[in-house]
């Protein structure tokens, strides 16, 4: 086997390199947008969703479910997709208000 | 009775003496005397008939009498036997009240509403390989069942169906696992589940999610490193550690992967212990949204335990990923993965895998042309190290989104490798040295 060989090292550190540049560009905007004084606000329900969902997919319409499907597919996307059960919350009230 | 005998007598002495007595003294011929004897006897059956109905009238008073008596001994009986009966009715409570437990039995059931739903997706592609025929695929037919019992408590399952190129049907049963919500930061899982390593399997394995018509390479079916499922227990969950980051978690102990499989890796069919010992593992994420479609994630994960039939020799796996959302359009994914393979009398087995991939909708130019705004542009690039040999591959992908979740992907895959003679886990050879080219209409429902 040749694991070690130079040019496979240097793709891995490429590749590495690549995605701590990409992270560390965006902390920084991240962190600049944060040294301005923001007053600080609870997110709404549309906010979370957004965030949440569209991490992994595309935002699926409210109108598709049920209520009853909505608190479902809340209880199976908040364990699979890990979402904090507030936010959980907070998603599953604004899908079940605006289906 | 006797005044009534001596009034009837009176009176009718007194008619003697009154009037009948003067008339006789004047004249009374035989027949008015006959007619006064007759007209007095029919007087006296009169008053015995009389006599009679007043008998027969204290004999039914009496009757009455004894009824009512008898009715109202029934009653007061009767009543008895309702505070006796309510006296038993109230020492049962009582009793009953006594031997309930302690710590009853939860019954959420009982005021549960409960609710069954199919989600999933399916995708059917075309695929010609480099040198070779291309073919329709139907590539997977995937329903989610999803069984609400109450709000804590999620039955699910997913199966895998496919057509073989042989035209057989296959089913694989992707994962079915009894989801039980704790408390808000812990879930309890048990069943067949899909194991928490990377981010593949567990959130972007579905074709309508999957930016490309072909898996990362280290998580494909034929150069797959690790398993994709696994049976046991799990206990998973998020918190904010400080707001918005979220830290995840996920820790599972589970059967672990087999005996030795094709290419000398281990079965990953994520069926019984090959040794009765558990193999544990999980993963570690922060995720951190500065504002909505603005996030970076990074996480790291792993999986280690025996293996073989002695439970001597482990495999270990070790992955790192990192994902990148720039608004709605721009995402950003990678991993990194590694493996060790304990062997008996021979050097450990080091296998590793790496890919990252960009994708970009063209809506973000903002050119209000319709047709360019549904497109996706996507790139990938990675890399397998197996025994024996190395695979690079390097994909480019357009994807037209026809709805949100029914979309037209075509990519063009580079590969190049000295893996000529590659044995996939279901045994097949295959040359991973073949360029292929890739059409897929896909659907999320």
């Amino acid at each position: 086997m040749n694991r070690f060989n130079s040019s496979r090292m240097f793709r891995v550190g490429a590749g590495l390199a690549v995605v701590a540049a990409i992270a560390y560009a965006v902390a920084s905007v991240a962190l600049a947008r944060d040294a301005e004084p923001r007053p600080k606000k609870k997110l709404t329900g549309e906010q979370l969703y957004a965030i949440n969902c569209n991490r992994c997919h595309a935002e699926r319409y409210a109108t598709e479910r049920t209520d009853a499907q909505w608190k479902t597919v809340m209880i199976h996307m908040r364990t699979r997709a890990q979402i904090p059960a507030e936010d959980a919350k907070a998603i599953l009230k604004y899908l079940q208000e605006n289906n | 009775m006797k005044n009534f005998i001596r009034l009837s007598t009176g009176l009718m002495v007194a008619v003697m003496l009154t009037g009948l007595w003067p008339r006789t003294a004047v004249a009374v011929t035989d027949e008015e005397f006959k007619a006064l004897q007759d007209q007095m006897q029919k007087q006296g059956q009169q008053i015995q008939e009389l006599q009679k109905g007043r008998e027969d009238d204290q004999k039914e008073i009496q009757h009455l009498k004894q009824q009512l008596g008898d009715t109202q001994a029934t009653t007061v009986e009767t009543q008895k036997k309702v505070e006796q009966t309510q006296k038993t009715a109230a020492d049962a409570a009582a009793a009953v009240a006594k031997v309930q437990p302690v710590g009853p039995v939860p019954s959420e059931e009982a005021a549960a509403q409960r609710n069954f739903l199919i989600t999933g997706g399916m995708d059917v592609l075309y695929q010609k390989h480099e040198s070779g025929d291309g073919s329709f695929f139907l590539n997977h037919f995937n329903p989610i069942l999803l069984f609400r019992a109450t709000d804590k408590v999620l039955a699910e399952g997913s199966l895998e169906m496919s057509v073989q190129d042989d035209g057989t049907a296959e089913v694989n049963l992707e994962y079915a696992q009894i989801d039980y919500l704790f408390n808000d930061y812990v879930t309890f899982i048990a069943g067949r589940f899909v194991l928490p390593i990377g981010v593949v399997r567990e959130k972007i394995d579905a074709a309508w999610i999957n930016k490309l018509p072909v898996l990362p390479l280290p998580e494909a079916d034929d150069t797959a490193l690790f398993a994709e499922n696994d049976i046991g227990v799990q206990a998973r969950g998020a918190f904010h550690v400080c707001d918005p980051v979220t830290l995840t978690y996920a820790l599972f102990v589970g059967n672990g992967p087999g005996d030795t499989g094709a290419n000398n890796m281990p079965t990953f069919n994520g069926g019984a212990s090959a040794n009765g010992k558990p193999n544990g593992g999980g993963r570690l994420a922060l995720f951190y949204p500065w504002e909505a479609h603005d996030d970076i994630e990074l996480g790291v994960s792993g999986q280690t335990g025996p293996y073989s039939p002695d439970g001597k020799q482990s495999f270990s796996v070790f992955a790192v990923d990192a994902a990148l959302h720039l608004s709605q359009n721009f995402e950003a994914r990678g991993e990194f993965i590694q493996t060790w393979q304990e062997n008996t009398g021979l050097p450990t087995t080091d296998r590793e895998g790496w890919w990252t991939q960009a994708a970009y909708k063209l809506a973000g130019l903002n050119l209000e042309w319709p047709i360019i705004n549904n497109v996706e542009a996507v790139v990938r690039v990675g890399e397998e190290h197996q025994q024996g040999g190395h695979v690079y591959e390097y994909d480019l992908g357009l994807n037209y989104h026809i709805t949100n979740t029914l979309i037209i992907k075509g990519a063009y895959s580079f590969f190049q490798s000295n893996l000529h003679n590659f044995v996939n886990p279901d045994g097949d050879t295959l040359d991973l040295n073949k360029n292929a080219f890739t059409l897929q209409a896909v659907y999320g429902f």
